[in-house]
């Protein structure tokens, strides 16, 4: 069953819990974490990875330990001997979000910031940019993220990378299912599957949650 | 300075720093390998349109209709950015 999660990043975590929740994941997430040049990126991809394990064991019933995380050629992250599951991570400003289901899903979240949209030309398919300049300009902005965390979600269901311009929306909507989620002002969620039992509502989590799961099942 | 190493310093200066505001990131903390996405800077998917729309507007080149294969490839570092700035035959704008 198709479930989406959400966690808030806090400023500065406790270096204690920064590390117990490194320790969980292996060798080379672990190297991967220390090479960002910025704490904030560092901490975000440690609690999107904090939420992966904790829910696939949750879910599988599994040990943590019995998780390995592999990526196809283009980076896309699947549980290696668990064919079935599937996940799929997104993080922007201060939300880490997460799908889990048993058929592909891709997640995207944006927080909406001020973006220089002549570049909008560029990204969006052309029907879509020229949808986005009839509306006013006051709502061009929310419009372009909605495009993009559409597409975006899309792409990463699929898994196989980035390209410009996105297909349009009405391709996309011919193609796949789509539901937007209101999570938090200043920010734009999709949520994209090949089916449509979307759930109604994100499950919110926190830190605590997600490594009382982990002992839980260890 | 040859103009390869003109290109990373546009790339590094103006558009990774200056168009991205990465306020806490000086040029020379970037390494020309460091990856951009992912771990290194760890930029965002929507910085990723700004650094293509960057790569337009200070060297005249495009990605438009790149495969997803080479458009992963282009964008992983400064080395990779300048590499397909200087094959499309860009130019520093003046």
């Amino acid at each position: 069953m198709l479930k989406i999660f959400a966690l808030k990043q806090h400023e500065k975590m406790d270096n204690l819990i920064f590390e117990e929740i490194l320790s969980l994941l292996d060798e080379d997430k672990q190297k991967k974490i220390s090479k960002f040049y910025r704490r904030q990126d560092a901490q975000r991809s440690l609690l999107g990875n904090l939420l992966v394990r904790a829910i696939l064991c949750d879910m599988l019933q599994i040990k943590n330990e019995d998780i390995k995380i592999i990526r196809n050629e283009m980076g896309k992250p699947y549980v290696d001997h668990i064919p079935q599951a599937f996940f799929n991570i997104s993080h922007s400003g201060d939300w880490i979000v997460g799908a889990f289901d048993s058929f592909p899903v891709g997640v995207d979240i944006e927080q909406i910031k001020d973006l220089d949209l002549n570049m909008a030309k560029t990204i969006l398919a052309k029907i879509d940019y020229e949808e986005m300049l009839q509306i006013k300009e006051a709502d061009r902005l929310d419009y372009f993220y909605k495009c993009w965390t559409l597409g975006e979600s899309y792409l990463k269901m699929l898994g196989g990378g980035m390209s410009i311009p996105l297909p349009s929306i009405k391709k996309l909507k011919n193609k796949a299912f789509f539901k937007n989620y209101s999570l938090d002002a200043d920010y734009v969620l999709s949520l994209c599957s090949i089916h449509n039992l979307f759930p109604e509502d994100i499950i919110l989590t926190d830190i605590k949650k997600l490594l009382k799961i982990i002992n839980i099942q260890n | 300075m040859t103009d390869i190493e003109k290109i990373k310093q546009v790339i590094k200066e103006d558009i990774l720093i200056n168009r991205l505001e990465l306020e806490d990131i000086k040029v020379e903390d970037i390494e020309d390998n460091t990856p951009l996405f992912g771990e290194g800077l760890g930029l965002d998917s929507v910085e990723a349109l700004d650094v293509v729309a960057g790569l337009e507007q200070f060297f005249g080149v495009k990605l438009q209709g790149v495969s997803p294969q080479e458009f992963q490839k282009h964008l992983y570092s400064v080395e990779n950015l300048a590499q397909f700035v200087v094959a499309k035959g860009g130019k520093i704008a003046s």
